[in-house]
């Protein structure tokens, strides 16, 4: 069971980053959905919509795990637009439970939080985290 | 009373450092943040991770940031 009371209030912090027309969740608290999100300037593209997998004991120590992000990014790395690493075009990836995210024009990113604090940890430092990822992607080994 | 060296911003908070080079750790202890935190340096650029024996030239008015180490899974 998830935590409904600190997930709306992750959710208001959320809309008051992002704007509450970007903001949107599953009335069931499975997925939020932020339109806009601001990229590094590396990457092809200013901004990507994401989707935030919740897991199912999310506010009682469970980390965030699973994001889905626009289909079509790319980074700038030495002079030339390459794939990111841990973003999974198909199924063939850590993503495949995901089936129906996938028929919905998004890409799986991998990118694990290790633990979850209450007092140091949101959607929002997740989304921190996602950013200082997709800022230099190559520096980072993969782990499983 | 003047202060002698440079104004950063560390997660919000204003944070004093000396004049001249500072390393990654130096400002790692200047905030308390625990050794196995990300340290990183908000630029236009995006989030650029500094290491701990890394030496910086730091401008006045940097902004930083700290946050808890994060994994990423391979194909499986």
């Amino acid at each position: 069971m998830r935590n409904i009371a600190r997930l709306n209030a992750e959710i208001k912090a959320l809309c008051l980053h992002f704007g509450a027309d970007a903001v949107s969740w599953a009335p069931n608290y499975d997925w939020i959905c932020i339109k806009g999100v601001p990229l590094p300037a590396c990457l092809n593209k200013e901004r990507t919509n994401m989707l935030i997998i919740l897991p199912e004991s999310y506010g009682y120590g469970e980390p965030l795990k699973d994001l889905f992000v626009d289909p079509d990014l790319k980074i700038r790395h030495k002079g030339r637009l390459v794939d990111i690493p841990h973003y999974f075009p198909d199924m063939d990836s850590p993503a495949q439970r995901f089936q129906e995210q996938y028929g919905k024009n998004w890409r799986y990113l991998c990118v694990h939080q290790k633990k979850w604090d209450p007092k140091r940890d949101s959607i929002l430092s997740y989304l921190n985290q996602v950013y200082t990822y997709l800022s230099d992607p190559f520096r980072w080994e993969a782990k499983v | 009373m003047a202060m002698n060296g440079r104004r950063i911003i560390i997660d919000g908070q204003e944070i004093w450092v000396p004049e001249g080079n500072v390393t990654g750790r130096a400002l790692r202890e200047y905030t308390g943040a625990p050794p196995e935190a990300v340290f990183y340096r908000i630029s236009p650029q995006g989030h650029e991770v500094i290491e701990d024996d890394q030496v910086l030239d730091i401008q006045e008015g940097e902004r930083f940031g700290t946050l808890e180490r994060f994994v990423t899974g391979g194909r499986r």
